[in-house]
Parts: C-alpha cells; structure tokens; sequence
C-alpha cells in the first residue's frame, strides 16, 4: 500500500524572510491523482521535490509508504518540466536509463524499455534522437522514462507547461489513461487550473508568503473521461466552468490581498 | 491511446527544413568564401614577388617556397628531411597532448566534483596558466635537463590548463534537473558520474582539447629553443640565423597545415560523438 503523507511540513531556505512552506499538512490515498496549484513562490515544486526526495524539511516529516523519505528512488518516478532527458542517449536507452542503473541485462531492459514506450505512443520511435522529437514526443519520453522502473508513485512539476494547447491536451488524455490503467498515486504541480481539475481526483490550492494550503477542491472529470465521456465536453460542461472560475477567484482575491 | 498526428507531424518538417531545397547553395557560400580569401591572398602575394615590389630576402615567391618545399622533403635541411622535423614535432605535440588528456580529464573532473580537490588544484592552475612558456622554461630546462622531457613537459603544460579548466566547467554545467532526473531513476553517485555527467561534459571536454591542441602549437616553437637537433621549430629558427625566408615560410606553412588538420580531427569528433551540443 502506497501512501504519500505531510505531516506539519516546513522548509526554510537560509537567509530568506519566511519559510517557504509553513506547517504543511496533506495527505495522498493509494492510487489518487492529486492537483497542486498556485501562484509562483506558494511552494509547489518545493512540495513536490520533498517527495521525490530532491530536498529535505526544515521541520515536520514527509513520509511514503509509511516511512520517512530519505532521498531519491526508483519507487517515485519524477517528470519534469522541461524533460531533463539525456541527449547522448536515443529514446530507447533513455527509456531504458532506471533499468540499467539497476543492472538489468540488456535484451530484458531493451524490452522493457519497448513496452513503455509503446504505452506512451511512441512505439516505433525507439531509435529516435532527443532533438529530433516535438515538445509532446520529448514529454510521452518523460514519462516513459519515470514508468520503466514500474514507480507505486509518480511525481509530476508541470510536465507539460511548454506543449501547446493541441498537444498538451493529448498527452493530459495519455496521463489519464495510463494512471487509469496503472493505478498509481499521482502528485502534479501545475499552473494551469483546467489542467489540474479535468486530471485530479482532487485540486490542492496553495497561496505564497508563506507558502500553505488554503484550498482543496474535490473534482471527479477525470474519472468520468475514463469512464468514456469526452474532453470537450466535460472541460465545457457547467459544473467544469463553475469549479473553474470559483479557484480561479479565490486565487485573484488573495493575490489583491497580497 | 495512439500518437496524436499532430505530434507526429511536428516532429520532422523542422529537421525536412534545415536540410531542404536552399541549403546546399549556403553551404557551397560557406565553403567557397574561405576558399577565395586564400585565393585572393596568394594571388596578391605572387603579384608583389613577380613585379619585385618586396626582395626576395624578405618575401621569396610562391614558386620558390613550392620548390624549397620538394628540396627540403627530399635531400633535408639542417642533416634532416621535412618528413623527420615533422615527425620529430608531431611526437614531442602527441605525446604531450596524450598526457595532458589522460591526466587533465580526470583533474577537471575532480575540480568539478568536489569543492576540495577545487580548493587544492585549482590556484595551481590558474598561478601557472597566465605565465607566458618561455618565462618558465628556463627553470624546466635546470630541473629536467636539455633532453625531449623538458620539450614534451613545456607543451604538456600548455595543453593541459585548457584540458581541466574545461572540463570542469562541463561537469558543473550540468542542468539540475538531469540530475535530478537521474537520481530519481535509481543511479548512485559512481554511476551519475559515468553515466549522466562525463556524457554531459562531453562536449566542453572536446572544446577543450581544441583550445589546448592550439596553445600546443604556440609553445612547440619555444620548446625546440633548446638543444633541438630536429623538429619544424628548430627548422625555422635555423633558417631564421640565415636568413633562409623561404624554409622559414616553409615551416610556418607546414605548421598551419598539420594544426588545421589536426584541429579538423577534433571537430570530427565533436560532430560525431557529442552532435546534440547547441542543439538540446
């Protein structure tokens, strides 16, 4: 059983006024998808990064699975923004990468490998170059890559706040099937408010200085797009545009009040 | 869920593009433009030898630089043929260049890695690196004699500064996130080493050898001062004492050729073993 636990979490930076988490509180149920938004410096990626194991709590604990985080695994696969994939590396071997860190012989990490990339749409790509690839491919590679080593957890900073509108929605589709298909625990940190209530089963708001949780929205449209309804529809759909302009206000009235 | 045909479409008409109808006319523009400077600059230089503007003392012509080129690859100058002097100072650059690879790459990487091998290597290098060779090799020649160590050493020096400075910059180069990235996907310190920062540093480390295969060159003149008895250095500066212009051309030609070839190889390389550099 997998679990993602913060439990009065706060990370101060040395030199800096304020901390910029502050006694953060939130916990992540097996096979949820959770949503973290905000205005930039509400902490988010920090918040993201303790899981991963990237960074360490000035105070509280940041526990998975039960026990206390202490650095980065194979168990919580992490995609990022602007991919960080490896450009010496063709994307089989970078799909690849965790399976030949651990040591995995290379006809069996070959074939994982395959396989993942076949889940992301990129079956056939396998001997393509990083820079040969569009911003969407180089994501679908980001999370081949994070899936290789079959993470419980998958830790997600904006993964596709680059892609344009098109591609970006048909990779939030891929997430949402592959999530659907894997039940794993999903943790992304986005800006984009659509994007974070049409994938999450819920929507964690955040506001910065200093950086907490003011808001967590239950939203089900994911689910529903699994269950076969459409993009379109559920992103156009009243109760979608209701929930929408309801975090987006909140969001605004704390920024004047800033 | 299959590929988006956006997706697929994106990817290829950028790289179609670059490679397309207008392209090989730029890149025959940029061949020929070199190609007629140097023309233009031998044209002038047999224009001004053929009309006596400048004594042949100074400046021989072309043709006789061509012709000293035939004499001295077959009957020698100085009691040895062009063949042997290059010979003699492409050992003496590869030897110190070999040296300064094998044992520079790992310093740089070092500096790179830890704040303290930083600490200890690093005002070394930079106490030394601004020093001109000829200012130190006196000092080289008292402690290690006249012999082809103190040649090899001077060169040596010269190449390996740019060698560790550039290697360090590549490993401290490298993006947080791809390290991040590699962290997360299970790789150990030994193994973001080999396999996430020396690739990452791949390409400073090639620039580097550039740089240092050309501050070689320019300290191989000064190495073959002492005690040479062959060598395209010591060829020039015996012919400099009579002034014998056109073997000192000679030279100066045969250097240019052999550094330009041997840089060439380098930028083989690079185009070879690290071509996603300015691209990713």
């Amino acid at each position: 059983m997998t679990d993602v636990r913060f439990d009065q979490v706060s990370v101060h930076y040395p030199g800096q006024h304020g901390p910029v988490l502050d006694r953060v509180s939130l916990s992540l149920a097996p096979g949820e998808l959770v949503a973290v938004i905000g205005a930039s410096g509400c902490g988010k990626t920090t918040l993201l990064n303790l899981v991963a194991g990237f960074q360490t709590p000035s105070a509280g604990r940041v526990s998975v699975a039960g026990r206390p985080v202490a650095g980065p695994g194979a168990d919580r696969g992490v995609v990022f923004q602007d991919d960080a994939l490896f450009p010496w590396l063709d994307a089989l071997d970078n799909a690849a990468f965790a399976a030949r860190m651990q040591g995995v012989a290379r006809s069996e990490r070959d074939a994982r490998a395959r396989a993942v990339l076949a889940q992301v749409g990129l079956g056939g790509a396998e001997h393509r170059r990083v820079w040969e690839m569009s911003g969407g491919m180089r994501q679908r590679l980001g999370l081949a890559r994070a899936l290789v080593a079959d993470p419980a957890i998958l830790l997600l900073d904006e993964p596709f706040a680059a892609l344009d509108a098109l591609t970006r929605e048909t990779v939030q589709e891929l997430l949402l099937t592959l999530w659907g298909r894997t039940a794993k625990t999903v943790l992304l940190v986005t800006h984009d408010i659509e994007e974070a209530l049409f994938l999450a089963t819920r929507v964690v708001v955040m506001a910065p200085r200093p950086g907490r949780i003011v808001d967590v929205i239950e939203a089900g449209f994911g689910r529903r797009f699994l269950a076969g309804e459409a993009t379109r529809a559920l992103k156009s759909e009243p109760a979608f545009i209701a929930l929408r302009e309801q975090v987006l206000a909140g969001v605004f009235a704390r920024e004047q009040a800033a | 869920m299959t590929m988006h045909p956006f997706d697929s479409q994106l990817a290829l008409p950028g790289v179609a593009e670059a490679t397309g109808a207008s392209a090989p006319w730029r890149v025959r523009r940029e061949r020929l433009i070199p190609l007629a400077t140097i023309a233009v600059l031998l044209f002038a230089w047999w224009a001004v030898t053929r009309f006596g503007l400048i004594p042949d003392l100074f400046l021989p012509s072309p043709q006789a630089v061509f012709a000293k080129l035939v004499a001295v690859a077959t009957d020698g100058f100085v009691d040895a043929t062009l063949w042997q002097h290059l010979a003699a100072s492409l050992g003496r650059m590869l030897t110190a260049f070999a040296a300064a690879v094998v044992t520079g790459v790992p310093l740089g990487l070092l500096i790179g890695a830890s704040p303290v091998a930083r600490g200890i290597i690093d005002p070394l290098i930079e106490l030394y690196r601004p020093v001109p060779p000829l200012a130190y090799l006196p000092l080289i020649v008292i402690w290690f004699g006249i012999g082809e160590l103190s040649k090899v050493l001077l060169i040596y020096l010269a190449v390996l500064a740019p060698v560790v400075i550039a290697t360090a910059a590549g490993v401290r180069g490298v993006p947080r996130d791809r390290l991040n990235a590699a962290r997360a996907l299970g790789a150990s310190r030994l193994q973001l080493g080999y396999a996430v920062i020396l690739p990452n540093a791949l390409p400073d480390i090639l620039t580097g050898l550039r740089i240092g295969l050309g501050a070689g060159w320019s300290t191989l003149v000064a190495a073959e001062l002492v005690a040479a008895t062959r060598g395209l250095g010591f060829m020039i500066q015996s012919a400099a004492q009579f002034l014998v212009t056109d073997v000192v051309l000679l030279g100066i030609f045969v250097i240019a050729a052999v550094a330009f070839g041997l840089d060439g190889l380098i930028r083989l390389a690079q185009r070879r073993l690290t071509p996603w550099h300015g691209r990713v």
